[in-house]
């Protein structure tokens, strides 16, 4: 059966392909500690009204900050919390406080855990952001879905980096001008 | 956790159907649309795909809305859709390689990719937690 031989020669060479080094992340690229990677995110008072929440959300350009009391974390409020909770349902809401509207007691990681572990809470609780503290539970900074697909980015740069990055807009182009 | 694991297509993320508005509707009515999926579901999308003529056009996300609307006090009852959108979102096909949608994601720092078909219809809609849960899959447990 030449044809198949030729079809299983293929596709060993493509699986020979595939399994060369280099293709995997490694286990330790996966394990590093979340202090690594985790971004500055500013704070706000417990208290603090939901404009002091929205302007530090724009001039910092960042969907979710901590709400603090005596340095430890309170809470976090994000965007979906404002537009879900306040957005045309309260008339004047700017000056009411963030304590309403925001989550209490997030779940929390430390420094030290590694991303694999912030990958599978994210998974499993459906959350965009996990906020790092210290063991006196003051925020140190904060890991989100955005920075992790960043990083994993970086450590693929072999098959990510040399895509072009607006791959379909370029072809629907070629199609509407053909 | 191996590379290949990207090269999948995208439809292995089990895609949204997304939820979509007509460029002329008001931008209160789309609000709420966007607020009774997201608490029906527990967990929205976060977005609104803008179609018209069942074409898409555009998009709405939360933080569109954040920033175009809320932060600069408009009055949400007199807007549409339209009037807010991000015109001519970066769209991917499901057949596409997830791989897109991670270099999408982060050079165009996105958190949604709409997903079309041959003709510019919207057929769903992907964001960036729906690729961190599919990644968790393949490294170990907690």
């Amino acid at each position: 059966m030449p044809f198949e031989s030729f079809v299983d020669d293929e596709i060993s060479t493509m699986q020979e392909q595939l399994n060369e080094s280099g293709r995997a992340l490694e286990t330790h690229e996966i394990q590093v500690p979340l202090g690594s990677i985790m971004h500055h995110v500013p704070s706000v008072l417990s208290g603090a009204s939901v404009q002091d929440v929205i302007n530090l959300m724009v001039s910092h350009d960042i969907g979710s900050i901590f709400v603090v009391s005596d340095e430890s974390l309170k809470g976090i409020i994000g965007e979906r919390d404002i537009l879900l909770k306040v957005l045309n349902k309260l008339g004047d809401y700017a000056n009411l406080s963030v304590d309403h509207f925001m989550k209490c007691d997030p779940l929390t990681l430390k420094p030290e855990d590694l991303l694999d572990t912030a990958i599978q809470h994210m998974a499993q609780g459906g959350f965009r952001h996990i906020p790092i503290v210290d063991d006196q539970h003051r925020p140190l900074g904060m890991v989100s879905v955005r920075h992790i697909i960043s990083y994993l980015i970086e450590h693929f740069p072999q098959e990510v980096l040399t895509l072009p990055p607006k791959p379909i807009r370029n072809a629907m182009r070629a199609r509407e001008g053909a | 956790m191996d590379v290949r694991i990207l090269q999948e297509a995208i439809h292995h993320l089990d895609p949204h159907l997304a939820d979509r508005v007509n460029i002329e509707l008001p931008l209160a009515e789309a609000v709420a649309q966007m607020q009774e999926v997201t608490s029906e579901h527990q967990r929205g999308m976060g977005a609104l795909l803008v179609t018209q003529e069942d074409k898409l056009i555009g998009i709405i996300t939360e933080r569109d809305l954040v920033r175009r609307v809320i932060s600069q006090k408009r009055d949400i009852k007199r807007l549409t859709a339209g009037q807010v959108m991000t015109a001519q979102p970066e769209t991917l096909t499901a057949e596409d390689p997830i791989v897109f949608a991670l270099n999408l994601m982060h050079f165009g720092h996105y958190r949604h990719i709409p997903l079309v078909d041959e003709e510019n219809k919207p057929v769903g809609i992907i964001t960036s937690k729906d690729i961190i849960k599919y990644i968790s899959q393949f490294i170990k447990s907690i």
